[in-house]
């Protein structure tokens, strides 16, 4: 007997999706991966394909261990400038490269199957969009294709697809439930990801830096509001940094925030003035590389839903007290109209004064003619506006470099720029004027969508100036916008001229503008906010949320309570999916011989266990009457024919000395088989007959 | 050596404890319907595996505090959870029924003929079907079908047939579903053919007088006519060329040597050595048989009156199966040491 040989093996549709997903993975983990092992893995891949069509020979062993061994002391010489992580990714892939030039046996494609697995969870480390979990999930299923195709028999390729689909969709209610209910775990050890460089604000601005953002279009936040109640585009100023240290050309933080307990100072003084608007939104904060996050002024923080504790300082910033590599959630409620004047008696204002005195020798003397001392807050600020509004200043992302006396240079010599050279020169001015100054960056603008909510990405990044006046408490001034009011009310592209936006549109959002898909941007915007609000906001506090919303209180008791019923819930599915209750419902099938003894212990003759149909008619022959016994001898008779006609037909074919007839056996018995099908017809008329008969005699005795 | 025996000793205790524990857990049945009593299931390597990932998924996703890796551990879990079950009713669909193992000769390969029926609630798939480590034989068609599974080569004499393993692995291939089925069939095995001269004592002569097998041919192979088929004729008599041609069956009416009748006798070639001399009455058994010509036997103890017929050639080569020259009967002692083994 020759072992049996699977077809499905080195079959197109199970190595085909296979390399597939391969070579999908790849593409999504081009960031950790080194170069020679994407050259390594495309050529495999190659190699694959090309061994498996044209059906070579399998390469010897020690050539493949050869190129391992010298795979892995490359992996070793270079994870040095790599981390663990991206080691780790690089060897799994070199793993399956090695695996996947060498198929044979069904043991080699569940190694490769179970790499891949591997493969997507750590894409999921570097990246937990909404987009790629949904391009890694087709991954998986394509997978989970390819282990049924190895098992799949002569079953179609369509009906094993379906049939697999139905069980990877029957699973994921089970995965809900779990993901719901097991408990979170803090990490069992501490681990680090390196991140690629990462863009955003950074705690030093030298004018020109925001620049580089506005060609990133990376998500920085959403802000969902509540009642749909979402401020004007002009009054979307997201603080993030504030900077009050200027040293002639670099603006940054001068020292440690110091948190302040803002719930205590602010909820009572508000509560007071009516005027105040206030907006509550939720934001939901990508990770970055700063610890400040972004609210509107003045904000409260209501909650946090994050694991690291958010402080508010008297610059009015969030912040954290170390980088978060998670996404960040908290609900604000702020109070847009209130004065910025909370602090004022704690704050020492000389450190807004501070100047660089040897740099920038013509702004200071420009300031000492038109300012003096005795000028108003207001008249002070005019005047520096004036200045903007007059000359012919001009709005660039590219604006020439400055790098000696850059705010001179900038404002006398090219007035070219953006955000952070009028920010900056402005805050300069105003110091100079003796007004107290800083400089803030975050966020303005924004883009929004569906309703209320808010996408704010790299390129609405913005630089502004709040100068402080004893009256009117921190009042903010924006440059920008007295230059290009478009910026602020419309949004960076709109702000730059037709050359220069088009090279920006081409890069950040051609694509959905170019197809006119603004709608299906719209909806997958909402789709990644609902998704980083409620699955990777899901932590312990969501989860002891449902807890205490189905039971109330938590405690050990409601806990266990709930994994109970979770318990039971996995069990009543997984009843509702295999417990044979589709044959609860049909009849049991009756066979004729089932009906005669029916009919006949109605009449009250029960057959004993030890006696055949024949002793059993033979028995009560004599008491039964001639009408019902006819037929039952009939049926008798036919059932003892149709069970030996049965039994002949049951194949013999595997006599010795017969195999040349083979062709006249299955002749005869397709015979054979018409002729049990008749008679089995028979044996039912007859079964009717007796039934028939046992009817009309009890219709007569009753009758007499 | 001590050591290594003790090992044999000890894996042979570990296999004599593990059928008794099965004949107590699956009894000999001839037709079984798979269900939980004789079912068993556990991962294959590819479940082990990805119960591995799931629990590496489930670290790592814990270690980044990394919804999406836990959600794909969970998913991971909801399907291996799934496929234990959709694995173990693909299995129990099927309904087993073990039909007669025919009778053969000792150098042929003997066949365990197996019918299943299946539900067909799971289509695709293939059960695996195999006897002491012989080949393994796969059924990827399920509806109503027979197959042959081989059975490890005999000497001759009446068994017990061996315990049947099936198996499946079904689905995404996470687990092995396998029962271990004890047919409750006996079967012989004849002694092989080996070709030797005719021996036929005749009855008439009641002599020594050996009759040479080619004139025996020579007579039988004249063809007196045709005539109607009835149920007793040969089948290897039956006119095929009638029967393609719409006839009907029609058999071919060969002149016999009706006179002739005589006697095998195993005394006559037991110089051969008993199972040797066995092996020529078998041959010569079949060769009578071709040529219709009525034989007794007499195996000393045992005496056949001379018969034609296939009943009669069944009963000579049981006889011969089951002979022995010593005064336990061989039959029972061959077939109670292989029932232990099964």
């Amino acid at each position: 007997m020759k072992a049996y040989v699977d077809k499905n093996l080195n079959s197109l549709p199970v190595y085909g999706s296979l390399i597939a997903v391969f070579f999908l993975l790849l593409i999504t983990l081009h960031e950790p991966m080194m170069t020679w092992v994407w050259i390594l893995s495309l050529c495999s891949i190659i190699i694959a394909i090309a061994r498996i069509k044209k059906r070579l020979e399998p390469i010897k062993n020690l050539t493949l261990n050869l190129l391992a061994i010298f795979c892995m002391l490359l992996l070793i010489y270079m994870s040095g400038s790599f981390g663990l992580m991206a080691t780790m990714v690089n060897l799994l892939v070199v793993a399956c490269c090695l695996k996947i030039i060498n198929l044979h046996t069904k043991a080699d494609y569940h190694l490769i199957l179970i790499v891949l697995f591997f493969l997507i969870a750590c894409g999921f480390v570097y990246n937990q969009s909404v987009y790629l979990v949904l391009y890694y999930f087709v991954c998986l299923i394509m997978l989970f294709l390819t282990a049924f195709f190895l098992n799949r028999g002569v079953l179609s390729i369509g009906k094993s697809i379906k049939q697999s689909l139905k069980m990877i969709f029957q699973a994921s209610p089970i995965m809900l439930v779990l993901f719901i209910v097991v408990p979170r775990f803090p990490p069992f050890w501490q681990t680090q990801i390196e991140k690629s460089t990462e863009t955003g604000l950074s705690e030093q601005v030298t004018p020109g830096d925001i620049a580089s953002l506005a060609q990133s279009d990376d998500l920085v936040f959403r802000a969902e509001f509540e009642n749909n109640n979402v401020p004007n585009s002009q009054d979307r100023y997201f603080r993030s940094i504030v900077l009050d240290y200027f040293d002639g050309s670099t603006w940054s933080v001068a020292r440690e925030p110091t948190p302040y307990d803002s719930v205590n100072k602010f909820s009572f003084e508000f509560e007071d003035t009516q005027e105040t608007s206030q907006f509550r939104y939720l934001i939901i904060a990508e990770p970055a590389n700063t610890r400040w996050l972004y609210s509107l002024d003045i904000p409260l923080l209501e909650e946090n839903m994050g694991d690291a504790a958010i402080f508010m300082n008297q610059q009015y910033q969030l912040y954290q007290n170390e980088v978060s590599t998670k996404s960040n959630l908290y609900i604000i409620s702020s109070y847009t109209n209130a004065r910025l004047d909370v602090f004022k008696d704690e704050v020492d204002f000389s450190r807004y004064l501070q100047v660089p005195t040897d740099s920038n020798p013509r702004t200071q003397e420009w300031v000492a003619e038109t300012i003096s001392e005795e000028m108003t807050f207001t008249d002070k600020v005019d005047a520096i506006n004036q200045l903007f509004l007059t000359q012919a200043f001009t709005y660039t992302l590219k604006p020439p470099l400055m790098s000696i006396n850059p705010v001179d240079t900038f404002m006398f010599e090219y007035q070219k720029g953006f955000c952070s050279h009028y920010a900056s020169a402005m805050t300069y001015m105003l110091r100079i004027a003796g007004v107290p100054a800083r400089m803030v960056t975050g966020y303005q603008g924004g883009e929004i969508q569906g309703e209320n909510i808010l996408t704010v990405r790299q390129y609405d990044a913005h630089a502004w100036v709040e100068a402080y006046d004893d009256k009117l408490g921190w009042v903010r001034f924006d440059p920008t916008s007295l230059v290009a009011p478009n910026r602020t009310l419309l949004g960076l592209l709109s702000a730059l001229n037709n050359q220069e936006s088009e090279v920006f549109a081409r890069d950040i959002k051609s694509f959905f503008d170019f197809a006119g898909l603004s709608v299906l941007d719209e909806k997958l915007s909402i789709l990644d906010h609902n998704w980083n609000q409620f699955v990777l906001g899901f932590n312990q506090d969501a989860q002891s949320n449902i807890i205490t919303s189905i039971f109330g209180e938590l405690s050990k008791q409601s806990l266990t309570q709930f994994l109970l019923l979770t318990i039971a819930l996995i069990g009543l599915f997984l009843a509702v999916l295999f417990l044979p209750y589709r044959s609860w419902f049909t009849l049991p099938t009756k066979t004729p011989l089932s009906l005669v003894f029916k009919s006949l212990s109605k009449l009250g003759y029960e057959k004993q266990a030890h006696e055949t149909l024949a002793s059993f008619v033979d028995r009560i022959k004599p008491s039964i009457q001639e009408a019902v016994f006819g037929p039952l001898e009939h049926f008798t008779e036919l059932y003892y024919r149709a069970t030996y006609q049965r039994n002949y037909d049951t194949p013999d074919v595997h006599k010795p000395n017969n195999t040349a007839n083979n062709k006249h056996n299955t002749h005869e018995k397709s015979v054979a088989n018409d002729m049990v099908n008749v008679i089995e017809g028979e044996l039912i008329k007859a079964a009717k007959a007796v039934q028939l008969a046992i009817r009309s005699q009890k219709r007569h005795s009753r009758k007499t | 050596m001590g050591i290594i025996n003790t090992w044999h000793r000890f894996k042979a205790w570990l296999k004599d404890l593990h059928s008794i524990w099965l004949n107590k857990r699956i009894p000999s049945n001839n037709s079984v319907q798979l269900n939980i009593n004789n079912t068993f299931i556990l991962p294959t390597s590819f479940g082990w595996s990805c119960i591995g990932i799931a629990v590496c998924l489930f670290v790592l996703g814990t270690n980044f505090q990394n919804n999406v890796i836990l959600l794909l551990c969970y998913f991971l879990i909801a399907v291996i959870l799934l496929s234990v079950f959709h694995s173990y009713f693909y299995f129990i669909q099927h309904k087993i029924e073990f039909l007669p193992i025919q009778a053969d000769f000792e150098n042929r390969q003997l066949y365990q003929p197996i019918q299943i029926n299946s539900t067909e609630d799971y289509q695709g798939g293939c059960l695996s079907f195999q006897i002491e480590n012989k080949g393994v034989i796969s059924l990827q068609q399920q509806a109503k079908k027979t197959i042959r599974v081989p059975l490890p080569s005999y000497t001759r004499g009446q068994y017990h047939s061996p315990r049947v393993s099936l198996s499946c692995i079904y689905g995404f291939g996470l687990f092995k579903c396998w029962s271990h089925l004890s047919p409750d069939i006996d079967f012989l095995v004849y002694p092989k053919i080996f070709k030797a001269p005719m021996n036929l004592v005749l009855e008439s002569e009641e002599s020594d007088l050996g009759l040479s097998s080619d004139s025996q041919l020579a007579i039988s192979d004249n063809l007196q006519g045709i005539r109607e088929y009835q149920a007793t004729d040969p089948i290897h008599h039956i006119s095929w060329k009638h029967l393609a041609k719409g006839q009907g069956l029609l058999t071919k009416d060969f002149s016999e040597n009706q006179g002739v009748s005589g006697w095998l006798r195993l005394q006559d070639i037991q110089h051969l050595g008993l199972e040797r001399a066995l092996q020529c009455l078998c041959y010569q058994i079949q060769q009578l048989e071709k040529d219709h010509v009525k034989f007794g036997l007499d195996l000393g103890t045992t005496k056949l009156l001379p018969q034609t017929g296939p009943k009669h050639i069944e009963e000579c080569l049981s006889q011969l199966a089951l002979y022995s020259s010593s005064p336990t009967k061989p039959d029972s002692a061959n077939a109670s040491k292989h029932k232990a083994k099964a």
